[in-house]
């Protein structure tokens, strides 16, 4: 089978995709869950309830249905209510819902770290006259690095294969370039090149989490 | 009562055998998510225009129709390795595809038309796709159109997996247009006039058939007389007029453009 410098092409554009979208909803969705992670621990009651229902959902619905309600349903419903539609192209769309996923999982992932942490840390830093907040940042979540990383690296390969589902929006990322030249021609070999670079992909992805993970287990 | 475990397992797999067998059924493959020609209707049942002629050429061939749903994107593959008998699934006749299956007589008049918000009168060619954001039906032959006018006019093409979710994305207001079979823009403007309008005259003319694998010419000859048949007894031309609004069977021009 000859793979000629187009199909190469589509291929590293796919991949490029792919990896963009990643990283953006990784980032942008680690602060989003870190916050809500904060919420969910938080003693005042209605900020714990508000978190918990966005977990809730978030977590609660397939991510393909929450990339097609923020492409499609989004519009219709704001233009049926306020006449007018809020529309966001494929791209954003697919951020949005990226993001807000990840950032239900990754709450739960920081709050189980966050819990995690002797409760004797708390108290030690409140006896030192520390606030809330100077507990939070220099004592307990540099602490959660090590805890948090393992299901942290799982979300992240995770998320790289289900950007994937984007593909459902018409955005033109690795699976579709494979579904676009595996339908063209009607060979399979296409669909094991796409197999082949996602494995490449979350193989880096794997091999970087794991030195990470040496490195902050070097108190032990 | 291990033995009796046994027995049942046998008993079982015995069982699974001979429904295996009894399956004469002609395996006709479809993408239901393409009103007007195969869709699911809100009472959850397989409805449409190919839907009706399959069940039309059956009783006329005398044999029993089983629908596979399909999604489009593999339905030539699942062909071409027999994992059904044939496809009635608005396929359009092209010269490439004629080269890797086999066609029947084609069944219906077709091509490939623009279809725009009512009161926006400003597309009606290729050229006029400029800027635009234009739905496609992915790997579709208007999806391979709209390849070929991207090599002259610059637009944004959106491909969508199914029918259904790139007409959805109109009416959300995410695309400007939509190119795809004449079939399914008539349907479209009649369930929503109000949402759909069709703009241009046919684009191309790809006439519809039925795609059998290679080599398989004795089916295409056995549906070749049964379409013959429903054509000279008004069945197709009343199917033609239920899900089309008027007869687009007859006098079908095969020129393929």
């Amino acid at each position: 089978m000859n793979i000629n410098f187009n199909q190469v092409l589509l291929f590293a554009k796919g991949a490029l995709t792919t990896i963009e979208l990643t990283l953006i909803s990784m980032i942008i969705g680690t602060f989003l869950g870190l916050i809500i992670a904060l919420g969910r621990i938080s003693k005042r009651k209605i900020i714990d309830k508000v978190t918990w229902v966005y977990v809730w959902i978030f977590r609660g619905t397939p991510l393909l249905l929450q990339i097609m309600i923020v492409y499609l349903a989004i519009p219709l419903l704001t233009k049926e209510i306020f006449g007018s539609a809020i529309i966001m192209s494929r791209f954003t769309s697919a951020c949005i819902a990226l993001v807000l996923n990840t950032a239900a999982y990754l709450a739960e992932i920081f709050r189980a770290g966050i819990l995690s942490i002797d409760k004797g840390q708390f108290e030690a830093s409140k006896a030192l006259g520390m606030t809330s907040r100077q507990t939070m940042i220099h004592v307990i979540i540099p602490q959660t690095y090590r805890r948090v990383l393992p299901p942290y690296a799982n979300e992240f390969i995770m998320i790289l294969k289900d950007t994937s589902l984007v593909s459902s929006i018409g955005l033109a990322e690795l699976y579709r370039a494979s579904e676009k030249l595996s339908s063209s021609t009607g060979k399979w070999e296409y669909l094991f090149i796409a197999a082949g670079i996602y494995l490449l992909l979350t193989s880096v992805a794997t091999r970087i989490f794991s030195k990470l993970e040496k490195r902050y287990s070097v108190y032990i | 009562m291990k033995k009796i475990l046994v027995v049942v397992i046998v008993l079982v797999m015995a069982l699974s055998f001979v429904a295996c067998g009894k399956s004469g059924a002609l395996k006709v493959a479809i993408d239901d998510t393409y009103p007007p020609m195969e869709y699911v209707n809100e009472d959850g049942e397989l409805v449409g225009f190919d839907i009706d002629m399959a069940k039309a050429l059956g009783k006329e061939m005398g044999v029993e129709i089983e629908f596979v749903s399909t999604g489009w994107d593999g339905i030539f593959a699942g062909l071409s390795v027999d994992q059904y008998d044939c496809i009635i699934s608005s396929v359009s006749m092209t010269t490439d595809r004629l080269a890797t299956m086999e066609f029947t007589t084609p069944y219906l008049a077709n091509g490939q038309v623009i279809m725009v918000v009512p009161g926006d009168a400003s597309i009606a060619t290729m050229a006029d796709l400029a800027g635009k954001n234009v739905g496609v039906q992915f790997q579709t032959t208007a999806d391979a159109a709209a390849d070929k006018a991207l090599e002259e006019v610059s637009f944004e093409k959106i491909a969508f997996d199914d029918m259904t979710t790139c007409l959805t994305a109109m009416k959300a207001g995410q695309l400007d247009c939509i190119v795809a079979d004449m079939a399914v823009a008539i349907d479209a403007v009649s369930n929503d006039p109000d949402k759909f309008v069709v703009s241009s005259v046919a684009l191309t003319n790809e006439p519809i058939a039925i795609a059998v694998n290679k080599g398989n010419t004795k089916l295409v000859e056995d549906f070749n007389k049964a379409l013959a048949a429903l054509l000279a007894n008004g069945t197709l031309t009343e199917i033609s007029v239920k899900h089309l609004g008027a007869d687009y069977v007859s006098n079908i021009d095969t020129e393929l453009r």
